[in-house]
């Protein structure tokens, strides 16, 4: 398990709380996890609607089952894989209607506001791009490792791999979205 | 440490779970490397571009998780707890085991029995019991509370919300043990220490403080039927 920060141990209060049945805690694990849940499931399932409604889905699922959080990973970890698990079974209920490759231009990438976004235009066209031929697992990882900061091991853990395959997801996806981000590339500001 | 060692760590030091004494060593190495300082910035605008927040959730999507909660919590209500089988029927079942086997004469025997009983309990049920109820409730549930343990008789409003409840009790460090019977009282209890009477006066108040909730709590004495 990784070092835990001030910010666990307040999740871990929070989740406490939670499992005897206090509302006010359940607000406050809400409120920390939505936006970082939403941006997540925007990443793996790329429709807004679904994301939220599976946002919805972990976040009740944490609200049944915090009595059954014993510590042994950080909470995010233990949220994360709540959510791995909900994503996973959205995507296999939904691929045999979306076989089809997917457009860049149809996928929801998480992004700024339109203000932001218009200043890097080209720089997230291009990550669009890359992001639309990866695959959910390694799209999964770029989130879990660079938006999340969880370490390999917990992705691994999200996951439920072995560390070796983390390792080779994060390597590959990371090999082709860094040529974005040379000085000379446009990538997003 | 080598160049392509740092190349390989500079993501764990961007996303910030390389180790301090590794991250030590790697900063060393950045201050003399230009190349590798480089590749640092590159990883960082990677992490940048990817840790962006989305647009903000739904305004209602927090109501709407809470909405699916009380659903939930309204569906494990007390009133709609699993129904323990009331007594008659355990004694009906322990009655059609032992019956059947029996050989006709006897059978009549235990009929003339059972008749006179009934005859004589019917009498005996006239006399008026007041509180008769409460009295056979806080009985039940395997008979006296466990040491430690006292009971509490709780008549809850008919509309009060599930999920309020569960939280009044639980605040309470209360929990149900039975019921509810047919006039709607359940069996509670509660920790009691030194001086149960004192706790589970305090108990009682404490649920009554909720007449929102809660339209009779009564401390059982110990020894009660």
């Amino acid at each position: 398990m990784e070092a835990a920060s001030p910010q666990d141990d307040q999740e871990r209060r929070w989740i406490r709380a939670i499992a005897a049945r206090d509302r006010d805690a359940f607000e406050r694990l809400f409120r920390a996890y939505e936006t970082r849940l939403l941006r997540y499931f925007l990443r793996l399932v790329r429709d807004r609607r679904n994301a939220e409604e599976l946002t919805s889905d972990v976040l009740l699922e944490v609200w049944r089952r915090a009595d059954g959080f014993r510590g042994d990973s950080r909470p995010s970890t233990w949220i994360f894989g709540i959510a791995h698990h909900k994503g996973v079974s959205a995507l296999r209920r939904r691929r045999p209607e979306t076989a089809a490759v997917e457009a860049a231009s149809e996928i929801e990438e998480p992004a700024p506001s339109p203000e932001d976004r218009a200043a890097g235009a080209e720089g997230w066209r291009r990550l669009k791009e890359v992001m639309a031929t990866l695959s959910p697992e390694h799209r999964e990882v770029l989130e879990l490792f660079y938006a999340e900061g969880l370490s390999v091991r917990e992705v691994a853990e999200v996951q439920g791999c072995p560390l070796s395959t983390a390792k080779t997801r994060l390597f590959y996806a990371r090999k082709r979205l860094r040529p974005l981000f040379d000085d000379s590339g446009g990538a997003p500001a | 440490m080598t160049h392509d060692e740092v190349l390989a760590l500079l993501p764990t030091l961007v996303n910030g779970t390389l180790e301090p004494d590794r991250r030590e060593e790697l900063e060393r190495h950045l201050e003399d490397c230009a190349p590798c300082r480089a590749e640092l910035a590159a990883e960082r605008r990677l992490s940048a571009a990817l840790a962006t927040a989305p647009p903000a959730p739904a305004e209602d999507l927090l109501a709407r998780t809470l909405a699916r909660i009380d659903a939930e919590e309204a569906e494990r209500a007390p009133a709609r707890a699993p129904r323990r089988e009331p007594a008659w029927e355990r004694i009906a079942r322990a009655w059609n085991r032992w019956w059947r086997p029996l050989p006709v004469p006897a059978r009549v025997l235990v009929a003339v029995q059972f008749a006179l009983l009934l005859v004589l309990g019917g009498a005996v049920l006239q006399q008026p019991e007041p509180e008769g109820e409460l009295r056979t409730l806080s009985g039940t549930a395997g008979g006296a509370p466990a040491a430690g343990r006292g009971r509490l008789l709780v008549l809850f409003e008919e509309d009060a919300p599930a999920g309020e409840v569960r939280r009044l009790l639980r605040a309470a460090g209360a929990s149900i043990v039975d019921g509810p019977s047919a006039a709607g009282y359940y069996a509670v209890e509660v920790s009691v220490g030194d001086d149960p009477a004192v706790d589970l006066t305090a108990a009682a108040a404490a649920l009554a403080a909720r007449p929102d909730l809660v339209e009779l709590a009564s401390p059982v004495p110990r020894g009660a039927p």
